[in-house]
């Protein structure tokens, strides 16, 4: 029954974003602003939600897999700048990891929120991951991924237009870097030339976030300490 | 695909308390720290690529 809701929910969101065409008005904060309250009222506890929900998260997978067709398209434009994408990516994944983590250890978070936090510009699955790992709370670090991929989506491309950034490249790298998935999907409906850069930075800093996650948790409360 | 993280992100009802103990530090930390990263890097990104072409 639950999927049902969710997918209704969802389909009507997008309905109103398309026809509203506004950055706020994001299907998927529209969806968790109806979904969120209309649970909390009904007393319906997330297993059991999350089980009515379990082959929707299953699709994820694929979804990503998905996303690599994109990137087949720039093969070529890929090949030529690859020092580039590859030290501008790890350049962005530490220096968000190094950020947050200062900002939220002078704001006065703890061990646990800070390893909840590492993970915020990856995508769902990883950032959920990381945070377990390294003491965390997963289903913090999975709202966090998404609110920071929603700020993503709604300022990037205003602010892309501000600086006046005009190279693909750009854009794309720092969506997928900053904003993951849901900026990947901000650049196929802005500028459908970004996402298969934006596709390929989301992937490379899953991987370098996930590797230096717990080196940069050390090293940010070595130096703020 | 946008909705298939839904089922994850409900995960926020059951560790509201956390949220609501630190709302400030999350806010900050996470929005800024995104903010600087999207301008550092897509600046940066412009420079070198325009360099390179």
């Amino acid at each position: 029954m639950w999927f049902v809701v969710t997918l209704v929910v969802y389909l009507v969101a997008r309905r109103i974003s398309t026809k509203l065409n506004f950055p706020l008005f994001n299907p998927l904060l529209l969806s968790l602003l109806v979904l969120i309250p209309l649970l909390m009222s009904m007393e319906i506890p997330y297993q059991r939600y999350f089980a009515d929900n379990t082959w929707l998260n299953w699709l994820l997978q694929p979804a990503v897999v998905a996303l690599a067709y994109s990137l087949y398209q720039c093969l070529p434009e890929i090949r030529r700048h690859w020092k580039l994408i590859l030290s501008m990516c790890t350049v962005g994944s530490l220096l968000s990891m190094l950020l947050t983590a200062s900002f939220a250890i002078q704001l006065g978070a703890d061990s646990q929120l800070l390893a909840t936090l590492m993970g915020k510009s990856v995508t769902t699955p990883i950032a959920m991951q990381i945070a377990s790992h390294l003491g965390g709370i997963p289903a913090v670090a999975a709202i966090m991924v998404i609110m920071v991929g929603i700020f993503g989506a709604i300022i990037a491309y205003p602010m892309f237009k501000l600086l006046n950034i005009q190279s693909p490249l750009a854009r794309g790298l720092t969506m997928g870097c900053v904003a993951h998935a849901i900026g990947t999907a901000a650049s196929v409906k802005n500028e459908p030339e970004d996402s298969a850069y934006s596709s390929l930075s989301l992937a490379l800093c899953g991987i370098i976030t996930s590797i230096t996650a717990s080196s940069m948790m050390a090293f940010a409360l070595w130096i703020n300490s | 695909m946008i909705f298939l993280f839904i089922p994850v992100s409900v995960g926020l009802m059951n560790h509201l308390q956390v949220i609501a103990d630190y709302w400030l530090t999350l806010l900050v930390s996470v929005f800024v720290s995104s903010l600087i990263v999207l301008v550092l890097m897509s600046w940066g990104i412009n420079k070198l690529s325009k360099g390179k072409a």
